[in-house]
């Protein structure tokens, strides 16, 4: 009896060390029960674009889709230029392309494309400041001088030595309100601890280029970031692991935070311990609860696996007002999902106080199932604001540039 | 090499309380701390009712400890001291359970034995916190006055804020990791008598700091993780601690030596990563700048001298690097050209400028000497030696603090009007100090890190980390 009233002690302090007091390193990490997963692959069966095949794509009443381009191989990130250009990445070929509807017929045809810049090994996140462009492909940052015609300069290295970039080769970078150029590295593998503190990162670099600090962290492969245009509030999208099931971890708008740690690998959504990741090598050997704890929870979650790439805001005045300040998202499609995910475009949704309140689907209908078969024709990427308001959405599989305008109701 | 009182009185042929034969003979002449030596424990039960005390007191290398106690079963009872100063549930690693009193961690192991032995062992070959056990009478009662030199309230074999505790079984003085002891029955923390000191905490558990910087004109603290280049901006105040600087980008995933410049910009010593970092007054990065690739760099501290440049001690390749005022770095001087000898293990650390603003001082881990140069003429003089384990220093006029990591003390070095020679005056182990790196000024303050290193060979870090802060002595 006394030693049962002894042992009910314990478990009491100790859970009240727990709630009260942060965690003291443990001298081996905590024993966890084992745990099993129900994993599918489907990856749908990929269809190269056709004109037959547009009638399927679903846009919300009063907006209209074209197409804009077709054929430009894996068609990643876009930047607009004010004159109409299109500065346009091409991971798999590593190159540039320079875009721009010159005859004004509304298609980018074989002689309105140039290609400005090449052998940048994976070539992907663009922005544009003060003449000129830089480029994020693996390792390296370049830059380029852009002349009028859209040619580049040869290319310069801007910064260099960043991480290897193994599972989540797609780097992303904007120039901040701040001057300080930010930069997004993903992690190497799909759910454990990276080698490199680099990894999983959005970086922040020195308007020189020669030094960086960790911006924020526990971002497994967060793409498509920016500032709000009102609030300035920097958002994110971050894609969760794969293999760990059907309905976990969601994939995460976060806000991102200066010096803030978003879980990953061991916490997804709002600081939820992943029960499929081994805990061998949490710092302090402490808990994942525990762990988790100390990390920043997401705002908003979406069906997992979906792969959010670009968000865009929209600051034009063509879409209806509801539309303004709102983020369009790139969901390039799940391979790990029963039911596959993604494959569209959606919408976030912030109120008038700039706050973001749902994510809904905008553009549709890439995947469909056909008998038992799951198959796609679209995996969107790439999301910018064209010159005229309209919203441009980049499919990589089959190199094609979709339009989306607002032609109100006929 | 003679052996402790605690083999004696395991044989039952001594009456307790002898004065045991210095084991240490060459810190015999240990200088003095700032004032006696003496420090007690409250004991504990597991539902925190006080059940007895401790009380010791530092006579030269021997140290007497006297434990009372009450509330347990009659018989021989298990009695150590562990490492940690804390008596709270924690995990006992060899059942990866939490149980109580698991906080104090394992046995206090100064010689790194790794082994359970009697009372009588010497450190290197059983653990140093291995006591005598209790006999506790038919009442439940239990006094124990004894006296050793395996334990001490200073140095290498200090144990102020480390923990006593008294187990439910005997002690079988062999099996490993605590003589079959069973469950952690009472604890009691050693607190040092009549002095104080203020400890701000970290929030990371793989914090391990290593340097400091104060900023007057802020209030703030700042210190950075030697194993993940992390810098934290503490409130001096309030103590409340935010990050400064994430640390892990290329050039700064480490962090040693930190110096605040007249712009309020932090500079940072980056040790293997072989860089020197300048962070902007609200830590954004401003300059990673990178001494030569070449193999092995363990850049280590830096001083800003009067003559506009950052001076950089690297503690495995013989060089003291130059940061001009354009940020530019150089080789300033080949230390293999010169009477200072790099050996292995870590060599020079702290630097220092003088106030005459004509030389640098800097102390050489290894071998315990203390290093003047001539900032003009780069003349090496040895101004002293026994500064064994010397790390970060402190300059106040003619005073030189020196924080002496395994030896986890401050050392007070008096100096002669030119820097060229000195002597050490007083030793001080604060309330405990655990590997501590180096030290800033606070006004009549100081502030010491904590900074456990040595743990990062293998062991637990006793966390939360700390910086402690105390009146200069």
């Amino acid at each position: 009896m006394k030693r049962l009233l002894f042992s009910s002690l314990l478990v009491a302090s100790s859970l009240a060390l727990a709630q009260n007091t942060p965690p003291i390193a443990r001298p081996v990490p905590p024993g966890e029960p084992p745990v099993s997963a129900t994993v599918t692959r489907n990856e749908p069966t990929p269809l190269e674009f056709s004109m037959d095949k547009l009638s399927r794509l679903k846009v919300p009443a009063g907006f209209e889709l074209k197409v804009m381009a077709t054929g430009l191989g894996n068609a990643r990130m876009m930047h607009v230029m004010p004159d109409g250009g299109i500065y346009l990445t091409r991971r798999a070929q590593g190159d540039v392309y320079y875009l721009k509807d010159v005859n004004k017929d509304g298609k980018i045809e074989a002689v309105e494309r140039k290609q400005v810049a090449q052998n940048i090994k994976l070539a992907h996140g663009l922005d544009v400041r003060d003449g000129k462009l830089y480029v994020v492909g693996e390792k390296t940052i370049w830059v380029m001088t852009m002349a009028q015609d859209g040619t580049l300069s040869v290319p310069q290295v801007f910064a260099d030595g960043f991480p290897d970039a193994g599972q989540h080769p797609a780097r992303t970078l904007l120039w901040g309100y701040d001057g300080y150029l930010y930069a997004t590295f993903g992690s190497t593998n799909n759910d454990s601890r990276t080698p490199n503190p680099e990894e999983a990162t959005l970086l922040r670099i020195a308007p020189d280029g020669k030094s960086r600090e960790i911006f924020a962290s526990g971002l497994r492969h967060t793409i498509g970031f920016g500032w709000h245009p009102v609030t300035k509030v920097l958002y994110g999208f971050d894609q969760g692991s794969d293999w760990h099931g059907d309905n976990i971890p969601p994939e995460e708008m976060n806000v991102i935070e200066r010096g803030k740690n978003y879980g990953w690998p061991w916490c997804y959504g709002d600081k939820t311990p992943d029960p499929f990741v081994n805990v061998y090598n949490i710092p302090g050997k402490i808990s994942k609860a525990e762990y988790c704890a100390g990390t920043q929870g997401y705002l908003m979650g979406y069906t997992p696996h979906a792969a959010a790439i670009w968000m865009e805001y929209y600051t034009a005045a063509q879409f209806p007002l509801e539309y303004k300040n709102d983020a369009f998202v790139a969901m390039r499609g799940s391979w790990n999902r029963t039911e596959p995910s993604g494959y569209e475009v959606v919408r976030v949704d912030f109120d008038a106080a700039g706050k973001p309140s749902t994510i809904t689907p905008f553009l549709t209908g890439f995947v469909y199932q056909e008998g038992e078969v799951w198959k796609q024709f679209g995996r969107v990427a790439g999301v910018a604001q064209y010159t005229d308001g309209s919203l441009l959405v980049t499919d990589d599989q089959s190199g094609v540039i979709y339009q989306i305008s607002y032609t109100g109701a006929k | 090499m003679s052996k402790s009182i605690f083999k004696t009185l395991a044989l039952g042929t001594l009456a307790l309380g002898l004065a045991s034969v210095g084991a240490q003979i060459v810190n015999m002449t240990m200088p003095p701390a700032s004032t006696p030596l003496s420090a007690s424990a409250v004991l504990r039960n597991p539902q925190g009712q006080t059940v007895g005390s401790v009380r010791m007191v530092q006579n030269g290398m021997n140290l007497q400890i006297t434990v009372r106690s009450s509330g347990l079963t009659p018989g021989q009872h298990g009695m150590h001291v562990h490492e940690f100063g804390r008596c709270i549930p924690g995990v006992d690693a060899a059942i990866n359970e939490v149980v109580a009193f698991g906080g104090a961690g394992g046995h206090f192991d100064p010689g790194k034995s790794g082994n359970h032995d009697s009372p009588g062992a010497e450190n290197e070959d059983g653990h140093g916190g291995d006591l005598p056990m209790l006999n506790v009478g038919a009442d439940g009662t239990a006094t124990l006055n004894i006296s050793t030199d395996k334990l001490s309230l200073t140095g290498e074999n200090g144990i102020l804020k480390r923990s006593l505790i008294i187990h439910a079984q005997p002690d079988d003085y062999k099996s490993d990791p605590s003589g079959m002891t069973g469950a952690r029955e009472q604890c009691g923390v050693l607190e040092r008598a009549n002095f104080n000191t203020r400890d701000y905490t970290l929030p990371g558990l793989q914090d391990f700091p290593e340097g400091v910087a104060y900023s007057s004109s802020k209030n703030v603290i700042y210190t950075g993780s030697a194993t993940n280049g992390t810098i934290y901006a503490i409130n001096a105040g309030t103590g409340a601690v935010s990050k400064f600087s994430e640390g892990g980008a290329k050039g700064r995933t480490s962090a040693l030596g930190l110096k605040l410049d007249a712009k309020g910009q932090l500079w940072i010593a980056g040790g293997a990563a072989g860089t020197v970092s300048i962070l902007s007054p609200d830590g954004a990065p401003v300059a990673v700048l990178e001494t030569p690739k070449s193999p092995n760099p363990y850049i280590n501290d830096l001083i800003l001298a009067s003559d506009g440049n950052v001076y950089v001690t690297d503690s495995s390749r013989p060089v003291i690097f130059k940061v001009s005022p354009d940020l530019k770095l150089s080789k300033w001087l080949e230390l293999d050209r010169t009477t200072i000898k790099y050996g292995p293990g870590i060599n020079l650390n702290g630097i220092i400028a003088t106030p005459d603003g004509k030389y640098l001082l800097s102390v050489q881990l290894n071998t315990g000497e203390l290093w003047r140069i001539d900032l003009k003429t780069k003349a090496v003089k040895k101004v002293m030696g026994g500064l064994m384990n010397g790390d970060g220093l402190l300059l106040e006029g003619r005073t030189l603090y020196v924080v002496r990591n395994k030896n986890q003390v401050v050392s007070k070095v008096n100096l002669s009007a030119d820097y060229g020679s000195g002597r050490i005056t007083l030793e001080e182990p604060l309330e405990g100090l655990r590997f501590p790196t180096t030290l800033a000024s606070i006004g009549g303050d100081a502030v010491v890190v904590q900074g456990q290193l040595d743990k990062l060979q293998g062991g637990t870090p006793e966390t939360p980390f700390k910086l402690t802060r105390f009146k200069k002595f």
